[in-house]
């Protein structure tokens, strides 16, 4: 790889980043928007199961997007200094604190969002216990009325997933083992 | 700082944080999963819903080992700094693979049951 190689994978990584992003505001947007100006559902009840683009395409977008998430979560700019092998034993008080500090922030972040995915699982409980329609079914209703779009989000939720969630190897210069 | 040092000067707040919580939540996965089991088998109306219970146990687990740990954290930021770091969990070898491979594979059983939970 040429020298500039490394530094257009980091671009072409946050690009893909940033365009994930912009594809769920966009989602998001256009969901809230046309709830807002209609007053009826944007699908039948139950929702249709059938919609365009069929199933087994979303769900090779979904595998695709989530590989893609993979590969370019080792495209991204990584601090020497954050590696496990290259971490120095916090000295002082005040690095100790600084970084303890980090901790305790990504800490809070992650409790946090493990409470959001408890409170979406009780109302899926809920709602199919009582006979309301689970989040299953609005995602239907989603993909039943805006059938590219919602590929699209969907796409985008795997390729933060496949980033986040499917760790790229390791080098054992970077573990230190 | 070794663990030794740390064990010494502050032994509650380093015993606090070697609770060794993984045992709980693997023996409560277990649980849940055979209850949801049992329930869904039991004919009652909404059989979907406790096919939920083991996500909802485990994600809750989690929860509460994250506050925990916060709440042990937050503690130690005020009195020991040192005790806030995360200490590396030496896994055996043969885990590599398996961390490796986990989310995809677990990626595409979530598509294959909610394929029948879509239906």
């Amino acid at each position: 790889m040429s020298p500039k190689g490394p530094e257009i994978a980091r671009w072409a990584s946050l690009g893909f980043l940033l365009a994930a992003g912009g594809v769920l505001v966009y989602a998001l947007g256009s969901a809230f928007t046309y709830t807002a100006t209609h007053p009826g559902p944007a699908c039948s009840n139950p929702p249709a199961l059938a919609a365009d683009p069929p199933q087994w395409i979303v769900v090779l977008c979904c595998l695709a997007a989530f590989a893609a998430g993979h590969l370019s979560g080792r495209w991204q700019q990584v601090d020497p200094q954050h590696l496990p092998a290259a971490m120095p034993a916090a000295v002082t008080e005040a690095e100790q604190r600084q970084r303890g500090r980090q901790v305790l922030v990504i800490e809070g972040l992650l409790l946090a969002f493990l409470i959001e995915i408890l409170a979406l699982l009780v109302f899926e409980v809920v709602a199919l216990s009582s006979g309301r329609w689970p989040i299953t079914l609005y995602v239907r209703c989603a993909y039943n009325a805006a059938g590219w779009p919602t590929t699209l989000g969907a796409a985008s939720v795997t390729f933060l997933l496949g980033r986040w969630l499917w760790l790229p190897r390791r080098s054992s210069a970077e573990t230190g083992s | 700082m070794d663990a030794t040092e740390a064990a010494a000067l502050q032994p509650r707040l380093t015993a606090l944080r070697r609770l060794p919580v993984g045992r709980v939540g693997i023996g409560l996965m277990a649980l849940s999963i055979l209850v949801a089991i049992v329930v869904a088998k039991s004919g009652r109306p909404g059989t979907e819903a406790p096919y939920f219970l083991p996500a909802i146990s485990i994600v809750g687990f989690l929860a509460l080992i994250d506050a925990w740990d916060l709440a042990v954290g937050l503690a130690a930021w005020l009195r020991a700094p040192y005790l806030v770091l995360p200490e590396r969990i030496e896994l055996p070898a043969w885990t590599a693979p398996v961390a490796q491979w986990l989310a995809p594979l677990m990626l595409l059983l979530g598509i294959a049951v909610g394929h029948y939970f879509w239906r």
